[in-house]
């Protein structure tokens, strides 16, 4: 393996940590963008990897989608502590002519609790099982499911309030 | 016809596509790294990189004790191993916080009165006696001896005349008497630690306050604090409990109420999960047993009840692995409060929150806790959690103020 060196960082990283980030980058920067917004989504995954390549090699993980996934949601927690909306709402609801106005459902989700928001882009997104999701997010099987019904309920109050 | 699944199914997907369309490109890998060259390194892993937290130190030279631990501990026989509160012995120094609950707020003691809070004291702790270099541990999260006044109350001898702290910010225990002398515990003299990143405080010291438990290996150690001799120790099968090579397996510790059990839990390797388990020592009998797996996710903090039945479990349905056994313990997580019994293993959750450290009063009928939605919060419930009264609101300690403790002074 030829790795590559980090000057400014100290780290020494492989081209199979290249690799594996490769394969899940599309789906990380997904996940991050549905848990905290376009704005904030790269942040989020850098901070992520980063931190994960600060402590061990990406290609050394037994599942590394798994432990990335974990982080993202970890990470954008703390993000959502740190701001108290979630981001594409503000730019998108002061714009009340906007052709591209997010449907209420959108805005129902994105105004879900971050985990709940979490496992309903894992299952009904990415198409996980609920056995998938919960290694997905650090969580039993019986929270998933739990997190998937508030969020279910959650949204058909806000359509029927809606109708 | 479409099920409900169906509809829900479509709504999500319409909601995840809207949210998705400003998604941006991830951030290539060279870009997240900032590399300023490239150039092919042989070999494995660089300098660079911190390596994991370790709860085990390695053996350190010995440290000689000369007079101050048995001067500073009372004899065995002046104490009783009646559980409650015991009137009687003149608390010196600990007299403000006779009774109260007694937490660290910055780097102070705090007593608050239960039925009420405006009426709270406050105490200073005397320095830190200097720590030998030998003895730092190699994983503390700061320097020894740099003047950082980090102590945290874990626990009460029985009479309420003996105080056991931690220092996390240097990795080190302290117990402190009456007349506020303020003593070190040399861990090192038997080879470990008191560990580091709990966070939260483990209570070590047995009600007696002769005793002490420490992690050490797989298992843990019956320590005589007045010569630092072992009494005994419960060993775990490692074939049973496989761990993760430069991580600690042995968390949180309590004792029972007469001082001849210890409860404490390990964590073994489930396909890379640090699935925990606890643990019942019998000092006495030499007996170790596990109960019955309550399938928590992560346990935070363990505290036996007064009157001997039942354990107090902090506890959340997060799974960590090895390597985050310490990261998410330093942000808010969802934890309960559990009650376990001792011999069945029955638990029944009182209290939702996000739990980090937990003691009873000393009669049983209340519980102080320590809970961390975002910052520390000192709750007061009835200990079957009903009653929640938020008493005070406290600075944490060390970086980012995370290290905090509670406890509950016996004395009425």
């Amino acid at each position: 393996m030829q790795p590559f060196w980090s000057l400014e960082r100290g780290l020494i990283v492989t081209a199979s940590d290249a690799q594996v980030y490769a394969e899940v980058k599309d789906d990380l920067i997904g996940y991050a963008t549905v848990l905290v917004g376009p704005d904030s989504a790269a942040d989020v995954v850098s901070t992520v990897v980063v931190r994960v390549l600060a402590r061990r090699r990406l290609a050394d993980l037994e599942d590394p989608r798994s432990y990335l996934f974990r982080g993202v949601l970890n990470e954008a927690r703390s993000v959502a502590r740190r701001h108290s909306r979630y981001a594409v709402l503000s730019d998108r609801e002061s714009n009340e002519d906007s052709p591209n106005l997010l449907p209420e459902v959108a805005i129902a989700v994105a105004g879900l609790p971050v985990r709940q928001r979490a496992a309903t882009f894992l299952v009904y997104w990415m198409g996980f099982t609920v056995e998938q999701t919960a290694v997905l997010m650090g969580v039993r099987v019986g929270t998933v499911k739990r997190y998937l019904s508030l969020a279910r309920g959650k949204l058909r109050e806000v359509l029927h309030a809606h109708a | 016809m479409h099920t409900p699944d169906d509809r829900d199914a479509r709504m999500f997907t319409r909601a995840f596509s809207a949210l998705l369309e400003d998604s941006p490109e991830g951030p290539e890998f060279e870009d997240l790294l900032f590399t300023v060259d490239v150039q092919t390194v042989e070999g494995g892993v660089g300098s660079g990189r911190r390596g994991p937290w370790v709860l085990v130190v390695a053996v350190f030279a010995v440290v000689t004790l000369v007079g101050l631990v048995p001067a500073l501990i009372q004899g065995e026989g002046a104490l009783t191993d009646e559980m409650g509160s015991v009137p009687g012995p003149t608390l010196g120094v600990f007299e403000p916080l006779r009774g109260r609950i007694v937490v660290v707020n910055g780097e102070e003691l705090m007593g608050i009165d239960p039925a009420d809070a405006s009426s709270a004291v406050t105490m200073d702790i005397p320095d830190l006696p200097p720590v030998p270099d030998e003895a730092c541990s190699l994983w503390s999260s700061g320097p020894c001896n740099d003047g950082a006044n980090s102590l945290r109350p874990i626990g009460w001898s029985n009479d309420g005349t003996v105080l056991a702290l931690d220092s996390e910010h240097a990795g080190m225990s302290y117990l402190m008497d009456e007349t506020g002398t303020l003593i070190r515990i040399p861990w090192e003299r038997i080879g470990t630690g008191s560990g580091c990143c709990a966070f939260a405080s483990s209570n070590w010291l047995a009600p007696d306050g002769v005793h002490a438990s420490i992690a050490r290996g797989l298992g843990v150690a019956v320590v005589d604090v007045r010569d630092m001799s072992i009494e005994s120790e419960a060993k775990l099968d490692p074939d049973e409990f496989p761990g993760v090579e430069g991580w600690g397996q042995i968390y949180y510790q309590t004792w029972s109420p007469d001082s001849t059990e210890i409860a404490f839990v390990a964590v073994r390797n489930e396909d890379g999960a640090a699935t925990p388990t606890i643990h019942i020592y019998n000092r006495n009998e030499k007996t170790l047993r596990q109960l019955p797996d309550q399938g928590f996710g992560h346990i935070r903090n363990l505290a036996w009840s007064p009157e001997g039945s039942q354990l107090l479990v902090i506890a959340g349905d997060l799974v960590l692995r090895f390597s985050e056994l310490t990261n998410p313990l330093t942000r808010p997580v969802a934890t309960a409060i559990h009650l376990v019994d001792v011999d069945s293993g029955e638990a029944r959750t009182v209290a939702d929150g996000h739990y980090v450290a937990a003691a009873w009063s000393p009669d049983g009928s209340q519980i102080a806790a320590v809970d961390y939605p975002s910052s520390h919060h000192l709750v007061v419930m009835n200990d079957d959690g009903t009653g929640q009264n938020r008493l005070a609101d406290m600075d944490g300690y060390g970086y980012d103020n995370l290290f905090t403790g509670v406890s509950w002074h016996p004395a009425s």
